[in-house]
């Protein structure tokens, strides 16, 4: 749980002791603010269990921000509910299949336009802009250069080349990629990496290397930054859209999406851990205390061996042994000593040290069944089920991460969104809002690229995605864009993006300005660069959002709305949302209004697809009076949807 | 000052101080044995160090030319491991196959304070952890099949032992 105390941090213990919690530590990057742990979490038969919570809001020094524990928050526990309930869920399956059905009847009536573009453009050679930059697979990213092989297909790449003409290319723009890490040291990043706005979220250090595993599965944030800021002209990989912007991360979020392939076994097989001879490694087990040392010894069987034949860490390991011996009986002989550790003792002393021990205990010795030990051992348990998604995005992280270094960022880029059920939206928690807010108001040009729609939404064919209290119908400007998603369009569906229809995974955002087209990347390609083999290459279907990397530049210091009306003005593609009209979902072929989005499901009305249609909208049906002047005489043509 | 030529395993060849060189035992009693003379045109092949993790040794080397010679430790002291300066914390943060070629490099050329400070870097990695955390650290598989009773039991077992 997150708290707002004034007084600095002694009040907050102290009002942590009072209304019986536990005193974590103050949250990055906010003044004043707490993270208290319930004590219902830990034990459960304690007196105060249960009052807290009421306790505190009544209190008047403090108040509560948000729930640190995503597990206990009321909404997302109903959302749970739901997701298990199987009428739901039938209901969601039923849609999807549903809406894939549509989709494969609009597809096969298009019979002339069967042939992927994969094949025809691999038909004869490019047509022209090959040989800008001389990195290995420039060639190769279709969504800069034009790679069209015959004028009837649509445009698909994002216009970017004569913005590089006009000497744009980012440079003084600093973009933050909220992600799970970033291989900094590598040879196409290493130019561009800004480590001053660089901070490790999960491990609370300024080193955000991503968390090496076997399963090359935390290298999302590696391919973003690839993606937005590679080196251009260095023989290597490929361009980033703006490569010569400097990019920084935060390393907070684990991907789930990319988690499956941890369930392939034998990749896991593959260990670090031989690659050193026994000798070293009883050299390096010498440096550590006698705890360590039995911890370490406890993780693999031949360093168990090592230590047995060496005399020095024998002996040593033999203290400690004794030493956990001795705390274990104690704690038997006592066993109210977990209930006058929680009373007694100062809230900071108990939390990280005797909790420890504790677990310590119950881990390792046959005593698990004593009554005293018990609870503890299910607080260990309940850690687990937390730990193993690696850095959870609670309320908190997003906040800290979105306002590390708020007043160096330009643009901070993150590849989640809202979660959504269908039926509720879920916004930014209330840190991560006034973290937002704080970036408008404090800094001259803060823009938060967010991918909307989390992966499961999509993926039950959830048409709203976000629409939260930062998008279209707050007060500050937003500038919603869309784009389709790569990987749906990868398993079997990727004729849809290259003859420029709307490809089944399309998520109708609130009003999107502006749209750009997803890859068409063969399965078997994206699959490669998923499972590491192209860890260097940075071939991915890129989003628009990142095009705002060259606009910053372009209008230098200016607002953001002035930004806005350059993208307008510039863009063939464009369509303008209808800001200040409510809560409403507007689909942009159709330009109908669908449903309100508190209340109840909207009703989702598939629309023919046409190939060009033109829209001519006025000042007045778009635009409030305050903004009318920026949209005026503006056409939005959609020449491509 | 005179240079020599180092060649790593996969052929390509550093041309280095030889004074830089030196801070190498392996290398300074090679050069003292054979009587390598400073004129001529020798180059030292080193084919258990390949040219990525040789790069990094001579940078290091470089960077710590002037240093005193660390002291003899005791050894049965505990020693400490919260004395890694902040360039060398910068320079160690690679991935762990470096790091694991980083100290067998320095074991292999006998340079005692690359040795040190890599293994002071892993021992950093280790401390402080349960068992469960120093395996997702290093993705080490859990191969203990025994329960924990009977491991308990087996632990106090050679620990009586003399």
């Amino acid at each position: 749980m997150v708290v707002r105390i004034s007084g600095g941090p002694k009040v907050a213990q102290m009002v942590a002791r009072e209304s019986g919690h536990y005193y974590k530590g103050p949250v990055h990057g906010f003044s004043d603010t707490y993270v208290l742990i319930t004590l219902d979490h830990i034990y459960e038969n304690h007196p105060k269990r249960n009052r807290p919570l009421k306790r505190l809001i009544d209190d008047e020094r403090g108040i509560l921000t948000g729930d640190e524990v995503w597990l206990y928050n009321p909404t997302r526990k109903k959302l749970k509910a739901d997701r298990t309930n199987p009428k739901n869920h039938r209901k969601a399956l039923t849609m999807l299949l549903r809406g894939s059905a549509i989709y494969f009847i609009e597809s096969n009536s298009y019979p002339e336009r069967k042939l992927s573009i994969w094949t025809v453009y691999t038909l004869k050679g490019r047509m022209r802009n090959d040989n800008i930059f001389n990195d290995e697979l420039w060639d190769q990213q279709w969504y800069l250069l034009d790679s069209r092989t015959r004028y009837d297909l649509p445009k698909l790449d994002l216009n970017v080349l004569p913005v590089y003409k006009a000497g744009i290319s980012g440079k003084g723009v600093r973009i933050s990629v909220l992600d799970d890490g970033i291989e900094y040291t590598h040879d196409d990043l290493r130019k561009n990496y800004d480590s001053e706005i660089s901070w490790d979220c999960n491990e609370d250090d300024s080193d955000p290397s991503p968390r090496y595993e076997a399963t090359k599965s935390n290298s999302h944030g590696t391919r973003c930054a690839g993606e937005i800021a590679m080196s251009a002209d260095n023989g290597k990989c490929g361009v980033g859209v703006a490569f010569n912007a400097k990019i920084g991360d935060h390393h907070s979020v684990f991907f789930c999406e990319v988690n499956m392939f941890q369930l392939l076994p034998f990749l896991q097989s593959t260990c670090l851990f031989p690659e050193l001879p026994v000798e070293m490694w009883c050299f390096i087990l010498r440096y550590l205390d006698p705890r360590s040392l039995l911890a370490g010894v406890r993780v693999h069987k031949s360093w168990l061996r090592v230590c047995r034949g060496d005399p020095i860490l024998k002996k040593r390991l033999r203290l400690a042994l004794e030493e956990e011996k001795t705390v274990r009986w104690n704690m038997i002989l006592d066993p109210r000593l977990s209930l006058k550790i929680s009373r007694e003792l100062p809230a900071e002393n108990y939390r990280p040290n005797v909790q420890k021990m504790v677990v310590k205990v119950n881990d390792c010795g046959p005593f698990t069944s004593v009554k005293g030990l018990r609870l503890s051992r299910k607080v260990e348990e309940r850690k687990k089920s937390v730990k193993m998604l690696d850095g959870l995005v609670t309320d908190r992280l997003e906040g800290t991460a979105l306002s590390y270094a708020h007043h160096l960022v330009d643009i901070y880029s993150a590849s989640w969104g809202p979660n959504d059920d269908g039926k509720t939206v879920d916004g930014p928690g209330r840190l991560a809002l006034e973290a937002l807010l704080r970036g408008i108001t404090e800094s001259s040009s803060t823009l938060v690229a967010t991918k909307a729609g989390s992966w499961y939404s999509v993926y039950r064919f959830s048409h709203i995605s976000c629409i939260s209290e930062f998008d279209s119908g707050s007060r500050y400007k937003t500038i919603s864009l869309t784009s389709d998603f790569a990987l749906l369009a990868g398993l079997g569906q990727k004729r849809i993006t290259a003859v420029g229809k709307a490809p089944f995974r399309r998520a109708t955002h609130a009003a999107p300005l502006e749209i750009s087209i997803q890859a068409n990347v063969p399965k078997e390609k994206y699959w490669d660069i998923l499972l590491g083999k192209g860890q260097d290459e940075f071939l991915l279907p890129t989003d628009r959002r990142y095009c705002y990397v060259l606009q910053i530049q372009y209008t230098d210091n200016k607002t953001t709305l002035t930004a806005m009306t350059t993208i307008i003005k510039n863009i063939p593609i464009a369509v303008i949302s209808r800001p200040h009209v409510g809560r409403q979902i507007v689909t942009f072929s159709s330009w109908k209004i669908m449903g309100r989005v508190k209340k109840g499901v909207p009703e989702i009305r598939k629309t023919p697809f046409r190939n060009a249609i033109t829209l001519e909208i006025s000042s007045q049906d778009i635009a409030p009076r305050e903004e009318g002047c920026l949209l005026e005489a503006l056409k939005a043509n959609m020449s491509s949807f | 000052m005179p240079n020599i030529k180092l060649q790593s395993s996969d052929g390509e060849t550093f041309e280095v101080d030889v004074e830089i060189a030196k801070c190498s035992v392996t290398i300074k009693t090679m050069l003292e044995d054979l009587g390598m003379d400073d004129e001529e045109e020798e180059v030292v092949p080193l084919p258990n160090v390949n040219s990525a993790i040789l790069r990094k040794v001579i940078q290091w080397a470089t960077y710590h030319k002037d240093d005193p010679p660390p002291p003899e430790d005791d050894e049965n002291k505990e020693k400490r491991t919260d004395d890694i300066s902040s360039w060398d914390a910068d320079f160690l943060k690679v991935d762990q196959g470096t790091l694991f070629e980083l100290i067998l490099a320095a074991n292999y050329l006998d340079i005692k304070g690359l040795l040190d400070v890599t293994c002071k870097t892993v021992a950093n990695m280790i401390k402080g952890k349960a068992p469960e955390e120093i395996r997702k650290t290093f993705n080490i598989k859990n191969d203990f099949t025994a329960s924990k009773k009977s491991r308990f039991v087996e632990e106090n077992e050679w620990c009586e032992e003399k």
